[in-house]
Formats: structure tokens, C-alpha cells, sequence
């Protein structure tokens, strides 16, 4: 396969999963303010925005990231023009600018980008319901639905994402696009969990049900969960399950072997580097000493994302490095040059 | 009934309508005008679906319109068939001869006098990059695709050769397949040659160019702009039929001169390249050092003759219009046969005489620039302004190398759908041919139609639509191929 | 005069590179002037050369490196034996340049090219220069010559590769390169075929020729050929009014400049180059060969009888 393509398979997954989580944390962040002051609602925003914190986005982007665009306390409660907006007009932005990097538009756009150049190389069904999706997003009432009714809106979007979910696995074959597609969105999603985690950590600990609930919720993992550990949830039992299920599929130790697989069968030999980088990251969550971990959790997490951010950038070295694109230079040496 | 002064395709002059295309007509006598434009809306709605669309440069709304193919085929039967495919086949052998000599042989054309040498010198497309590089069997125009009209006497002229890039293969096989699946009983009984081994035929002529080092089974890739291109659509059409990798620029890295695709598994060699990119972007080394469509250190692979560029770099010496009028005489001196299809009569406008007669008589000629495809730059001295005539009067005087004058010729006319019924329009024919081991010419080609009453441009880019083109069997059956 | 020539370039980068591709045209010409004794390319990181000739007859070496790289260094070595060129008659009546053979022969010389574009008061300058000499296209040729080395004043780095010539005459300053184009230019417009040549030029200035010592340390050099009916090419070199001879080591000719550059190239990466180039020529036989002495103008040189007798007169 097209190094060139794989990558764009490969970031097509990731902008997929992007815009997946970024609709989840909207959604239940917007449903734990409701009751709160605006004070605390704008704070649970600002904490928001620091979770979705994107990393350097893929090659060539020079979009102000959601990081520049929202995080510092305050600022993200404001609108270009410097005045303080709301909750509900905060949460528009994070699903509906198309130049925040990360928001939900945003992310489909850069998907159906990449999708489009191997169109003959995807089902013509997928590519269908990508655009069908970026229309939907692009409708001029968009916006208006998504300030006036969140929850709908931000419902229809998660079942969207369902929707390319289901057509990806039920029509596209199992070759290598397919497993370069599902790598990013695995790593992607780990990412967005150990985030989560990070954000999410300090404001749990010794707190409400309510704090665990959000948590959970925003990985859509609080009814699993609830099955799982049938004990009322703790910070360090919330974190446990979220690194360290075997089960749930946003689970970092999850994420990671499904990424690990994949890049097993996309190597064509040996043990490249990204595979035994991601192989040491799983077995140092298989064989945790949980207890140990809880004393510096922060410290883990910090480094765990490093170790899926390092992964992830050692897959492009290894796969797509070759296509990375540099400007061309002409040298002219001319008679008489000083 | 046919139009005074013009050939009529369908209808002789008493108004009876051709033997060949009797099946046809009488099956479209029997439909009602609601039948025919549901037929239409059902094309239109196809190809939307399948994004059969064209783009038209320049235009302000709407660059991306579906194809516009009419319901009404031309139909060619067997005899005139093979009449045009011998004349192809002469004509292409010729020119490939021609750019050979040119390029890697002794120039004899020109030591023997037949082209004067500033005719190559002073053509755009003579690329001096490409003076001894060989190319395998000398198969120069692997694709070409030859413009060919009917005269007032129904005599076929050819009116341009297209030996660089020539674009509309793939409309004819979608032309094929929708009108296979638009009017099924049309076919009936009529034995019309298939075109839809167009990819089988194409990948074999390229794989018969591979370099002789690269072994029995030789990678060939389809090399595009991008997906901006116009052409995009058949680029990457052509790749699927082949069942080769459709590859941009950036995918290919030249390493000591061999030629190799990006892969994930790492540097794959490549060995033929059909490429649909100009000979200016190919490759920034030696062309345009801006280019990042193209492959640095390319040429180098292709004069180390480790990979073949197909069709050649540097064909826009033979389908110069100014080295056009000389292929009639390039046949002769090459192949020492007459031409069987003749050009349209043409005039040089840097021959003073010859110049100064045109100028003359500039509001009866069509002048075209040399260098020029797809229409642009040419002015019709009939139907063109006094403003029109005056600039180009300008241009032709300013660089008289630029320009050729042609005698008017009336495109034959052919039935076409005009929104309430068929009417005659004027008509031309691109056939493609292939140069690989052997010539092959494509049975029938692109039948391009100009929509507008009385309009004689059949370019796609200036309102002009196409027609499928059905060449009949040979009458016996078991000489048919 | 023997000659042994070293040209040497070194790209230095401030990150690695890849991908690049090169053309080197620094082999000096074996035409009836000069003879080339040896000739030997080196690359360092190593790659493999492919060689030819290219449609101007000049050879070129064409070379890749794939890998990262943060230096490239490019060396040419070459022995040459120079000679004088042959004298020229002046009895060349301008009508000849009409010649129906001539012309096709010498279409692409005559066109204005990227580097060589005229203007109307460029052409007018030229017809100017050129009028008295109806029957002598030789002295029209080095009138043009004189014309080019007068109206430019040598200064290195005003100029770039590419600028026109109508602005590089509005600065007034130039390189050899400079002063090439604007006498092939103005050639050209009053319809003297004429071409651009590179090459090295033995002595310690470009810009007056004069010599000191056996060895020099130079940059390449650009100089000019017309097109003289029935003769063949006449060489000039306008930045240093020298008729062309045995100091001068041609490597090709072309149109202009973009026909012959020494070398060429492109790379991947977001380094910048540092560069250095050198080209350092040492006499061989520096006892028995006196460098071609300097004109008062080009029409002197070219007139003057350079014949065994007169240079064995020099050596007395």
C-alpha cells in the first residue's frame, strides 16, 4: 500500500475518534453544569477544554489549536471579541467552529479530506456516509440547533459516529487500509483517556458521586462500569478501570493491545520500533502495582501519554516517513557568484 | 432532413436514411419526446451518481458539470472501419517514426530536407532534455488520439494529432456501459465492437515498453497531478481498470537512478510510469524547478533506461500544428505509402507567401495556435468580429511561428437531442490509438458533438457534448475480431 | 597552454537533507580549440554518476543521494590543452546572416530567451553600434562585445541569476554572466546568431584577465560566441575585452545561462545551504605559453595576427 495513503487512513481515524470523544466530553460536561452556578459550569468548561488539549496536529495544519483558542481560566469563556460568553455558547464552539482545531466540524472535515483521496480504495458506502455527515454539519442550522437543543444535537452526532463505525467494520476489508484506520483511532482514543484522567483526577478525589459519574460518563463508560465494580466508585477504582480494563473498549490497557495487534499483523517483519514501544507500554499496565501507582498518579499518567504520543509518532516513522512532503529548493550555482 | 452543404452520418442527400443506420433510427422513431427525456434524466441521475463529470477551466460558477453524453449514436460500419483503422495505424506509425528519428535517431527527416530544421527547433514541444533518450520498440505515442472530421463530400480529414496527453477514453467506455444499460434494444441485432477491453489493451502496451532489464513482470503505475486535475477522474478510472496503483508525484523517490514508489513495507521499484502530467512538471531537475507535481531526478532514471515514461517526453514536436502539415509528407518519406486519410488544407503562416495570402483572406479561415489542445486560441473567420480578426491579425504578425490558417471544413451533422426533438448538429471523432508491440486502434473512439444550432466548436470545455460510437462488425462474422 | 583545473563545491546544511538530485556540467569541451587530457568526478557523501551528453554536446554528470545528509561536496578535475582559435576574415557582408540555410541552421540563437530578452532600446542601441558595418559582421559582433564591457561595471553580488537584462542595465553592474547575455542579446536583435558559453578562464581577476603567478584561484566564467556566415563561431569575452583564446577552457555553450549551469539541483528538507565554491587552475607549462595579451578592444584582439611568428616574437 501507498505509504501516502496508509497515512491518511491512518488520520482519518484519528479525526474520527476526535470528533467521537470531543461530542462525548461535550455532552457530559454540558449535563453535569445544569444544575450548577455559572460560576462553576464556566470553571467545568475551562477544565474541559484543557482535557480536549489536542497535540500538534497532523502535518501542514496551521489552525490555532483548541489549547491557544480556549484553555487559560477565563478566556474560554470568552468570544473573539473578548466578552465573556456562556456555557451553552462555549460548548457551541467546542463541536461547531470549523477553525478550532478538534471540534466535531472540524474533525469530520479533515477525515472526509482524508478519506477522499483513496476513494476508490473505500467503500463507496463509507464514503456516503462521511458526507453525508460533514453535510449535516454544514447545514446552516447547525449551529442554532446545537445552542437551542445540545443534547439532541450532540445525540445525533454520537449516532453518526455509530453509523461510520458500523460501515466501516461491516463493509471494509480487513487489508491493510483497514487496520491503519482502526491504529489511529486506538491510539487516539487512549490518548483521550489518559487526558481525561489527568483532568479528571484531582477534582475526584474525595469527592461526589457526581465528579465519578462525569468522568465515566464523558467515555461513555458509567453503565459498564457500574457492572463491573458493583462497590460505589472511588477516584482510584474509576482510574483503575479506566487504565486498566480488559473489558471496556476505551480502556487504555484496551486501546493499547488492539494497537499493538495491528501493528503485529502491518509489519512485514521483525519487531519494528513502534511495535515494541507500544508492547513495553502494555505489559507496564498488565503487570502495574495499581497501589503504587495511586500514590503518583498524575506522574503515571503524564507519562503514559508521552509513551502513546511517542507510539503513534513512531508508526508514521515507520510506515509513512517516505511520504512526508518537503519543499523542493533549486540550487543554481552561477559563474562569477561571489 | 440534412443540412444544405454538410455531410449528413444518418441521411443521404435525397433524405433517405442510411442503410447502416436504419435499425437505430427506426427504433427512435418509435419513441414518444416524454420517453426520450426520461431516458436523459435517467443518464444525468447515473452518472451524478458515479461522478462522471468534467471541469471546465475559466468558468466562474459550476466548474464541475456531469457529462453530457447524447442518447443518438454514430454508428460507423465495418468497411469505413477498416478504411480509418489502416489509416490510424499508417499515420501513427509514421509520427512514431518521426519522434524517433527526431529524438534518438539521425534526424534524417530533416538532413533530407522533408521539415526544414527550425521546424523542431522553434516548436514549443521539442523538449531538448529528451534529445538520446531511447525508448523501448520506439513506441513514442503509446496513447494518441486523432482528430478526425468529415468534409462536405463525407471524405474524413484529420484535423489534429494528440500525441502528449490525450484525454477522453474513459467517457468512451462510460458512454458504452450507459448506453448498454439506458437502451439495451437499440443493440439489437447490431454486432457493435466492444470497447470495454480498453484497460486489458492499454496495461499490455505498457507493459510491452518496459525497460528490457526489469524482468517478466514489470510494475506499471498511473502517475496523476492530484485530485484537482480535471482529468482526475479518468486518471483514476484508468488505474482501476488496469488494476495498477494510481501514484502523485510525491509517491515515487528516484535512488540512483531507478525509480521506486513509497510504500508501507518501504521503496517498491516501479518500472513503467503512464503518466498524465505535462512534460514541464515531470521533473523539477531539469523542468520547471517549481514543479511539486513531479519526481526529481526522473529524467536521469529514464536516460539510464532503467524505467519508461509513456507517452515519451517531448511528443509536442509531432503534434505541433506547423509539423502537422508535414505529416502527410512524413508519411511518404518514412513508410514510402500514401496517406490514406488526408489533412484538412492548411497554410504556414511563417512562409511569407503563404502568410500573405491568409491574411488576405483571414474572415474565410480558421486560424489555431500551434502548441494549443481543447479548443483554446482559435478563431473561426466566419463567425468571428472584426475586433476578433484584428487581434489575431496582431498575434499572427507578432509570431508568425505560433499560428497555422486551415480552409474551413464542414463537420458532418448527426441527429441530436435538442430538448423536444432530434435535430442535426456538427460532429467530429477522436479515436484512440495504441502503440505497444503492435498498433491497435480502439473501434470507434470519442464522438464529440457541438450542442448549439450551427456551431462547429465540439469541445466538452466549450458546450459541446459527446455520442457513442458504434463501429459495426465485420458483415462475416468469422473475420471479426 | 596545458592546463589542470580543480572546481569544487560544498554545500554545508543547518539540518539534514534527502532526496537530492543533481547535474553537474563542469567538463571542459573537446571541440578544435581544446583537447581534454582527463577528466574525474567525486562525490562525497558517495552516488553513483550517470554520465551524457547533453543536446548542446556537453557532458553532464548526474548524480543522487537518497539518504539524510547534512554536507555534499561535489569536485571536477580536468587536464586541458588549450590553443588559440583561428583568425576570422572581416569580409563578411551583413546579407549572408539572411541566408535561407543559415538561418534554419541557427533559429534557436537568434530568439530572445529568458535571460536574453531585449527591449526595443536595447535593439535600438545595437542597430546603432552596428550600422557602420555593413560588410563586416565580425566588427559588428566585437562592437557589441565593446558596447556590453562598457556599459556594465564588474561587481560581484548586485546581480542574481535570472534578473533581465533591461534591469541589470538600469543597475549598471554585473558579472561575467551579466555581460554574456546582454552581448548575446543585443546579437540577436540585429540578427546575428549568438550564444552563451560557460567556462574557466585562466587569470587572477575576471574582470582584467591579467595573470600572476601559475596558479589561480577563480570562480567559472561566462563568456560569448556569434555566429559568423561561412566561418563558424566567434568567441568574445566582454567582461574583460579578451578575445577568447588559449586562457579560456570552455565547458558548452547553449541559449543562455539556463542551458549550462555548472551545477543544478534539488533537495528535500527544510535545511538552508551554506556554500562554498572554488575553481583553482594551475599552468602546467608556464615557461614556454605567454597569456593572450590585453586589447584595447575586442575588434583589436580579434584583428590581431596571433600566428606562431608573433607569439615566438613575444617570447624574445
Amino acid at each position: 500500500m501507498l505509504a501516502r495513503h496508509a497515512e491518511d487512513m491512518f488520520w482519518a481515524g484519528r479525526y474520527l475518534e476526535r470528533a467521537e470523544d470531543t461530542a462525548r466530553m461535550v455532552r457530559a460536561t454540558l449535563l453535569s453544569t445544569v444544575a450548577e452556578s455559572p460560576t462553576q459550569a464556566m470553571r467545568r468548561m475551562g477544565n474541559l477544554a484543557r482535557t480536549l488539549r489536542l497535540e500538534a496536529p497532523a502535518p501542514g495544519e496551521d489552525v490555532q489549536t483548541m489549547a491557544e483558542h480556549l484553555t487559560s481560566a477565563p478566556p474560554m469563556l470568552r468570544s473573539p471579541a473578548g466578552l465573556v460568553i456562556d456555557v451553552q455558547a462555549a460548548a457551541t464552539r467546542l463541536v461547531c467552529s470549523p477553525a478550532v482545531a478538534g471540534s466535531v466540524v472540524f474533525c469530520i472535515g479533515r477525515a472526509r479530506e482524508n478519506f477522499r483521496s483513496l476513494r476508490d480504495q473505500i467503500p463507496s458506502e463509507l464514503w456516503e456516509e462521511i458526507n453525508r455527515f460533514h453535510l449535516q454539519l454544514h447545514h446552516a442550522d447547525f449551529p442554532d440547533a446545537m445552542e437551542q437543543d445540545p443534547f439532541r444535537t450532540l445525540d445525533s452526532i454520537r449516532v453518526s459516529c455509530q453509523t461510520l463505525n458500523g460501515v466501516l467494520s461491516t463493509s471494509m476489508a480487513r487489508g491493510e487500509a483497514y487496520r491503519f484506520l482502526v491504529l489511529g483511532q486506538n491510539l487516539e482514543r487512549a490518548l483521550m483517556t489518559c487526558r481525561l484522567l489527568q483532568a479528571r483526577y484531582l477534582e475526584m478525589d474525595g469527592s461526589s458521586y457526581d465528579e465519578m459519574a462525569l468522568t465515566l460518563r464523558s467515555v461513555s463508560a458509567l453503565e459498564a462500569y457500574q457492572r463491573a465494580m458493583h462497590s460505589s466508585p472511588l477516584a482510584s477504582d474509576v482510574a483503575r478501570f479506566l487504565l486498566l480494563s480488559e473489558a471496556f473498549p476505551r480502556s487504555v490497557l484496551f486501546c493499547l493491545q488492539l494497537s499493538e495487534s495491528h501493528v503485529g499483523s502491518l509489519a512485514a517483519n521483525g519487531q519494528p520500533a513502534p511495535l515494541r514501544r507500544l508492547g513495553q507500554l502494555r505489559s507496564g499496565l498488565e503487570f502495574a502495582d495499581f497501589d503504587e501507582m495511586t500514590a503518583n498518579l498524575p506522574d503515571h499518567l503524564r507519562a503514559l501519554e508521552a509513551g502513546v504520543r511517542d507510539a503513534a509518532e513512531m508508526v508514521g516513522d515507520h510506515f509513512f516517513r517516505n511520504a512526508e512532503v518537503f519543499t523542493l529548493h533549486s540550487q543554481a550555482i552561477g559563474p562569477g557568484a561571489p | 432532413m440534412p443540412i444544405p452543404g454538410f455531410f449528413d452520418e444518418a441521411v443521404d442527400e435525397r433524405g433517405r436514411t442510411r442503410e447502416h443506420y436504419r435499425p437505430v433510427q427506426e427504433w427512435f422513431d418509435r419513441l414518444t419526446p416524454a420517453q426520450v427525456s426520461a431516458l436523459e434524466e435517467q443518464r444525468n441521475e447515473s452518472f451524478r451518481r458515479q461522478g462522471i463529470t468534467f471541469t471546465v477551466y475559466g468558468s466562474e460558477e459550476g466548474t464541475e458539470r456531469t457529462w453530457p453524453l447524447d442518447l443518438f449514436p454514430r454508428i460507423i460500419d465495418a468497411g469505413e472501419w477498416a478504411m480509418l483503422e489502416r489509416g490510424l495505424t499508417q499515420r501513427i506509425t509514421a509520427l512514431n517514426r518521426f519522434l524517433d528519428d527526431i529524438y534518438t535517431g539521425e534526424q534524417a527527416a530533416v538532413a533530407d530536407g522533408i521539415v526544414p530544421r527550425r521546424l523542431v527547433t522553434s516548436s514549443s514541444g521539442f523538449e531538448r532534455e529528451a534529445v538520446n533518450v531511447s525508448v523501448p520498440l520506439g513506441a513514442r505515442c503509446l496513447v494518441a488520439g486523432i482528430d478526425l472530421v468529415r468534409d462536405s463530400d463525407g471524405a474524413y480529414r484529420v484535423l489534429e494529432d494528440n500525441l502528449r496527453n490525450p484525454s477522453g477514453i474513459s467517457y468512451v467506455i462510460e458512454n458504452r456501459a450507459a448506453m448498454t444499460k439506458l437502451l439495451p434494444a437499440a443493440f439489437a441485432d447490431l454486432a457493435v465492437r466492444s470497447v470495454d477491453h480498453y484497460g486489458r489493451s492499454l496495461l499490455r502496451a505498457l507493459r510491452a515498453v518496459a525497460p528490457p532489464a526489469c524482468g517478466d513482470d514489470p510494475t506499471v503505475v498511473v502517475l496523476t497531478p492530484g485530485i484537482f486535475n480535471s482529468a482526475y477522474f479518468e486518471h483514476a478510472f484508468l488505474a482501476r481498470s488496469m488494476g495498477v496503483e494510481l501514484v502523485e508525484g510525491r509517491d515515487l523517490v528516484v535512488d540512483d537512478h531507478v525509480v521506486a514508489m513509497r510504500t508501507t513495507k518501504g521503496l517498491e521499484r516501479v518500472d513503467v510510469i503512464y503518466r498524465r502530467i505535462d512534460d514541464h512538471f515531470l521533473d523539477p531537475v531539469v523542468f520547471n524547478p517549481h514543479s511539486t507535481l513531479g519526481v526529481p531526478g526522473l529524467m536521469a532514471a529514464t536516460r539510464a533506461g532503467t524505467v519508461t515514461i509513456a507517452n515519451s517526453v517531448g511528443n509536442g514536436v509531432g503534434d505541433d500544428k506547423a509539423v502537422y502539415a508535414y505529416v502527410p509528407e512524413l508519411i511518404r518519406f518514412y513508410l514510402g505509402e500514401a496517406p490514406i486519410i488526408p489533412n484538412a488544407d492548411t497554410y504556414l503562416l511563417w512562409e511569407p507567401d503563404q502568410r500573405a495570402e491568409v491574411l488576405e483572406r483571414l474572415d474565410e479561415l480558421v486560424v489555431k495556435p500551434v502548441a494549443e489542445s481543447g479548443g483554446y486560441g482559435i478563431v473561426i473567420g466566419p463567425k468571428a468580429t472584426d475586433a476578433e480578426l484584428a487581434e489575431v491579425r496582431n498575434k499572427i504578425e507578432a509570431d508568425p511561428r505560433n499560428w497555422i490558417a486551415q480552409e474551413v471544413v464542414g463537420l458532418s451533422t448527426l441527429p441530436a437531442w435538442t430538448g423536444d426533438c432530434f435535430s442535426p448538429r456538427h460532429i467530429d471523432l477522436r479515436p484512440f490509438v495504441l502503440c505497444g508491440e503492435q498498433v491497435e486502434v480502439i473501434p470507434g473512439g470519442l464522438t464529440r458533438v457541438a450542442l448549439r444550432e450551427g456551431s462547429l466548436i465540439v469541445n466538452s470545455s466549450q458546450g459541446g457534448g459527446s455520442k457513442d460510437t458504434w463501429v459495426l462488425g465485420h458483415p462475416d462474422p468469422a473475420a471479426a475480431s | 597552454m596545458r592546463l589542470d583545473i580543480s572546481y569544487r563545491t560544498k554545500f554545508v546544511f543547518d539540518s539534514p537533507v534527502r532526496e537530492s538530485q543533481n547535474e553537474l556540467r563542469a567538463c571542459p569541451a573537446s571541440d578544435g580549440r581544446q583537447r581534454l587530457l582527463g577528466y574525474r568526478v567525486s562525490v562525497e557523501p558517495s552516488a553513483r554518476m550517470l554520465s551524457f551528453t547533453d543536446y548542446w554536446g556537453t557532458r553532464v554528470d548526474q548524480f543522487g543521494i537518497t539518504d539524510a545528509h547534512v554536507a555534499l561536496e561535489v569536485t571536477a578535475e580536468a587536464s586541458v590543452e588549450t590553443q588559440d582559435p583561428p583568425t576570422f576574415s572581416r569580409q563578411v557582408p551583413k546579407g549572408s546572416l539572411a541566408d535561407p540555410g543559415f538561418l534554419d541552421r541557427h533559429e534557436e540563437y537568434l530568439k530572445p530567451t529568458r535571460h536574453t530578452r531585449w527591449d526595443e532600446a536595447i535593439a535600438k542601441q545595437a542597430r546603432s553600434l552596428t550600422e557602420a558595418d555593413a560588410d563586416d559582421v565580425v566588427g559588428a559582433a566585437a562592437h557589441i562585445g565593446d558596447h556590453a564591457a562598457e556599459r556594465l561595471s564588474y561587481q560581484p553580488g548586485t546581480t542574481d541569476i535570472g534578473q533581465p537584462i533591461t534591469e541589470i542595465l538600469a543597475n549598471g553592474t554585473g558579472v561575467c554572466q551579466d555581460y554574456a547575455h546582454l552581448a548575446v542579446a543585443m546579437c540577436r536583435s540585429v540578427g546575428i546568431p549568438a550564444r552563451y558559453v560557460s567556462g574557466y578562464l585562466f587569470s587572477s581577476s575576471d574582470r582584467t584577465g591579467s595573470i600572476e603567478g601559475d596558479i589561480v584561484r577563480v570562480q567559472t566564467h561566462a563568456w560569448v560566441e556569434a555566429a559568423i556566415p561561412g566561418q563558424g563561431w566567434l568567441a568574445l569575452d566582454p567582461t574583460n575585452r579578451l578575445a577568447v583564446g588559449r586562457q579560456h577552457v570552455k565547458i558548452g555553450h547553449g541559449r543562455d545561462y539556463g542551458d549550462v549551469p555548472p551545477l543544478r539541483g534539488v533537495y528535500s528538507g527544510p535545511g538552508t545551504p551554506k556554500l562554498e565554491a572554488a575553481v583553482e587552475i594551475r599552468r602546467m607549462d608556464p615557461a614556454r605559453q605567454p597569456p593572450t595579451p590585453m586589447r584595447p578592444s575586442l575588434l583589436a584582439a580579434v584583428r590581431a595576427p596571433r600566428t606562431r611568428d608573433q607569439q615566438q616574437q613575444q617570447q624574445q
